[in-house]
């Protein structure tokens, strides 16, 4: 198939298809690229941003937890020596050194005051709290309630997050006991270390607890009730993905909170980098159609440039091919073309020069066949005559002889005619006329004759010496000396463009069978017979083309007639 | 077509054998840092054991649970048949449980202990360990020996003669699980035992030798000839508290050959636990009195045969080790002095 294309289609296709494949591969490659790449970096960056978070709460946290831990390291060293106001001194200035730290409690193991930072009242149900029995019920960890209003005193309404766990002191009696260690934060910093970090627009943050309660949240919808941020955060369980909140894509990272039992999630905005994606992705297929396009262009342009002048030339190479039809060509364009079009017309010109000598000869030839052909006419036709007039002569029919001699000067004047081919009508048919006078003569007036001529052929020329042959043909075959009494018509007409002269003699007349092998003497040659009729057929054609032909009929025991029939031309 | 039907269907063949033969199980193995030397130890014996049973990929945490988040989320990606966590963070535990829940990937948790209630939250999750109090049981035991195995009557290691021990504790970090109840164990069998111990100080090191180094030289210096007996929750500690000992001249090779001559050389008895290469090197050498061998070794074989029940499906059959409550092995500490 692609065989049949031609040079302008193969050369679009060529730098076409290459330039689509480059595109595309480059353009793929720049989309995927920078896809993964920016996924990557997307990816990368909200794991740092979460992790960020993580270790800010976790900063936050250790701190908690050391305050804690000195505290129960102090605890325990100072009931040891009963020595429970230095201690409360301790809980007190522990307390203040963090703006963070609402107050510090230890409980008895019956939720009774044993020191206390605040020297507020204990409320009588501590005992009954969450934290309290958590931390009894899990000596071994921080238990971290989540935001709740402070209910450790009788009256508060501060909003606070307990920490609580259960420590070993020693009572008055200096027996070993274990209390709980109640320590509320106020939620504020915690709030404030969540908004800290810069998560996009719309990004926040979830603190979710192990329980499934809401630590914090700085998204308002999530802090009423369940959200589509909690559900995405609960079924990642943690880790990180990509996900949609409210038609804006976000990253979103959860990651457990050490000490805590807490997760953190991070909802970070990357929409505008997924814009950017889609803007690079239209701007780098924008570019690949602009390219393709501005390709197509060159290359139509290009395909047509080497083309068009091979196009103009193949058109008139076939030109020259179907209708011969010799033209120079002027080709602009490439080197290479423009030789080819000079070569082309170097060539035109020698055919030219080729056609043009091979027409001279053909007329240099046919002229000498033309001559050839005249002059097998006389010669028998002279002697014949001379040895008539002699034998005139010896019978002393002295007006014959005069008749005869000036016929056959006429005759032969005509003949000559200045060593023209073509003479007019009226004096084609007096030298028919002095041929027939002759022979009259010569067959003792046994045979008469009558021309019939319309006065319009008159003004018309033909080729001499045409009529002569076929009345001697006619003389010859169809006047019988014993018979007597022939007769022999000639008749010239004008039909239509045509000139015709009908030579008709009575006799025998022709079977068509030898009218046929007539036409075929006629036209093809063959043996001698009747060379007059093959003489004149052949000057006709030579001379007048295919447009002249002769004509044979004929009437068994009536006629024969032979009719030439020539282009009327005026031309000498 | 036909051909090419062919090659397809020998390529489906050839891949389908393939991936049949291909029965070995991976096993995923979390450790939360690769830089202590016992949780190396303790992971290079499981590499050791698994081959041959099953195929084992590492991953270090760096002791940062955000890191061992990521390598768990994306280890389950791949589907592996069982996976082993040293968490980071035990309290964390329960998102990792809730994780491979959702796969039905088994779970064996080891040498950090997640809260009981996330381990019966799913019943493919296991835990392989020591029992803390256990390590502090047995230093309790070791200290009886030691003084002679009468309460009543101290032997000749009861410097002041007044039948109480004069100790020091070095405690690992406060609050840390094992460190409390290591701490609080070995006080009570001894009190238990009969024993009047006097705490002098608890020194808190977070299991750090360099930590302990340079709080047992202050404590050196504050009670110096009191102290009869430094009690350490680890072996890194004790070596640190060593350390700073032969630098003060308590422990002293006075004849310069490598060891300590316990009847003949200045020298205080150190109490550790762990049983890392370097504490058995000055066991040896008689710098440190005793440790309680954490059996990495052995938790590690605990941890196969656990394995290869979980992955062939069958129940889980060891004269070595019993499955409590068909979720816990714990494997016992060993005494070494």
């Amino acid at each position: 198939m692609l065989r049949k294309l031609n040079i302008s289609q193969g050369i679009l296709l060529a730098i076409m298809s290459i330039v689509t494949i480059f595109l595309l591969v480059f353009n793929i490659i720049l989309i995927a690229t920078f896809r993964t790449t920016s996924l990557d970096n997307v990816k990368y960056s909200s794991r740092e941003i979460n992790k960020q978070v993580i270790m800010n709460f976790e900063n936050y946290i250790d701190n908690v937890i050391e305050t804690s831990n000195y505290i129960t390291a102090k605890t325990l060293s100072l009931t040891v020596d009963d020595n429970i106001s230095a201690l409360e001194e301790t809980y007190l200035q522990a307390s203040a050194l963090s703006k963070d730290i609402v107050s510090i409690v230890l409980l008895s193991e019956n939720g009774l005051n044993v020191v206390n930072s605040n020297g507020e009242a204990i409320t009588s149900d501590a005992a009954s709290k969450s934290w309290f029995t958590k931390a009894l019920d899990t000596p071994e960890i921080f238990n971290f309630s989540t935001p709740h209003n402070q209910d450790i005193f009788s009256v508060s309404n501060r909003q606070v997050i307990t920490i609580s766990k259960a420590i070993s002191y020693y009572d008055a009696l200096q027996v070993l006991k274990t209390g709980v260690l109640c320590i509320d934060l106020n939620t504020e910093s915690l709030i404030s270390l969540a908004n800290k970090t810069n998560l996009g627009e719309n990004g926040h943050i979830l603190i979710i607890s192990d329980t499934g309660d809401y630590v914090y949240s700085n998204n308002e919808e999530c802090t009423l009730g369940v959200c589509a941020s909690r559900t995405l955060a609960d079924d990642l369980i943690f880790g990180g993905q990509t996900v949609v909140v409210d038609t804006e894509k976000m990253y979103l990272n959860v990651n457990t909170l050490t000490h805590t039992r807490w997760r953190i999630a991070t909802f970070i905005n990357i929409q505008e980098i997924y814009n950017s994606q889609t803007r690079m992705m239209f701007t780098s297929i924008g570019f690949f159609l602009v390219a393709l396009l501005s390709s197509y262009i060159v290359a139509v342009g290009l395909s047509k440039r080497i083309s068009n002048p091979l196009h103009q030339l193949s058109e008139h190479m076939n030109k020259l091919d179907q209708d011969f039809i010799l033209e120079e060509i002027q080709l602009t364009g490439q080197l290479e073309v423009v030789t080819l079009s000079e070569s082309f017309n170097e060539m035109i010109l020698e055919i030219r020069s080729l056609m043009d000598k091979l027409v001279t000869e053909q007329k240099e030839k046919r002229k000498s066949e033309f001559f050839a052909l005249q002059m097998q006419i006389n010669p028998h036709f002279l002697y014949n005559t001379l040895d008539s007039i002699v034998w005139l002569a010896e019978k002393e029919k002295n007006q014959d002889v005069i008749e005869m001699v000036i016929a056959l000067s006429k005759f032969f004047r005509i003949s000559i005619s200045k060593g023209k081919n073509i003479i007019p009508v009226t004096q084609e048919l007096e030298h028919a006329k002095n041929y027939l006078n002759i022979q009259k003569i010569r067959y003792n007036r046994q045979f008469d004759f009558e021309f019939i001529t319309d006065d319009d052929i008159y003004h018309y020329s033909v080729v001499k010496l045409i009529l002569q042959p076929i009345i001697e043909n006619a003389i010859n075959h169809g006047i019988s000396s014993e018979e007597g009494g022939g007769f022999i018509k000639i008749i010239g007409t004008l039909e239509n463009g045509f000139i015709s002269f009908e030579v008709i003699n009575s006799g025998y007349g022709l079977t068509n069978e030898q009218i046929n092998t007539m036409y075929e003497r006629m036209r093809e040659g063959g043996k001698a017979q009747s060379v007059g009729l093959r003489n004149v057929y052949q000057r006709m054609k030579i001379y007048y083309g295919e447009e002249a032909d002769i004509v044979i009929s004929s009437q068994m025991d009536e006629y024969t007639s032979i009719k030439l029939i020539i282009p009327a031309r005026k031309d000498a | 077509m036909k051909k090419i039907i062919i090659i397809l269907l020998t390529v489906i063949a050839v891949s389908f054998t393939t991936s049949c033969n291909e029965s070995t199980k991976t096993v995923y193995l979390y450790i939360y840092d690769m830089k202590d030397p016992f949780m190396e130890d303790y992971a290079n014996a499981i590499l050791e054991y698994a081959e041959g049973n099953f195929h084992v990929e590492l991953f270090d945490a760096q002791n940062s649970q955000i890191i061992q988040n990521e390598e768990i989320e994306e280890g389950l990606e791949n589907n592996p048949d069982l996976i082993i966590v040293n968490p980071v963070d035990r309290l964390g535990a329960y998102t990792i449980v809730n994780k491979v829940k959702e796969s039905g990937i088994p779970v064996i948790f080891i040498n950090r202990e997640p809260l009981a209630s996330d381990l019966i939250s799913y019943d493919k999750a296991y835990y392989v360990g020591a029992v803390a109090s256990q390590s502090g049981i047995f230093q309790a035991e070791i200290i009886d020996n030691l003084f002679g195995n009468n309460p009543l009557n101290l032997n000749e290691f009861d410097l002041n003669d007044d039948n109480i021990i004069q100790t020091v504790i070095f405690k690992g970090e406060q609050s840390h699980q094992d460190a409390e109840l290591r701490t609080e164990f070995v006080q009570s069998t001894l009190i238990d035992l009969g024993y009047t111990i006097d705490v002098l100080s608890i020194q808190t090191a977070d299991w750090n030798m360099q930590n302990a180094y340079l709080l047992a030289k202050n404590i050196l210096i504050d009670y110096g000839e009191q102290i009869e007996l430094v009690i350490s929750n680890n072996d890194a500690m004790a070596l640190g508290v060593i350390q700073a000992m032969v630098e003060l001249n308590y422990i002293e090779d006075s004849n310069l050959d490598g060891k300590i001559q316990k009847d003949t050389e200045a020298w205080v008895p150190v109490i550790g636990i762990d049983g890392i290469h370097e504490a058995l090197e000055k066991l040896e050498n008689g710098y440190l009195y005793a440790t309680i061998k954490n059996d990495s070794d052995a938790q590690a074989v605990a941890v196969i045969q656990l394995s290869v029940s979980i992955l062939n499906n069958t129940d889980f059959i060891s004269t070595a080790f019993n499955l409590v409550d068909g979720k816990y092995i714990w494997v016992d500490y060993q005494k070494e002095y």
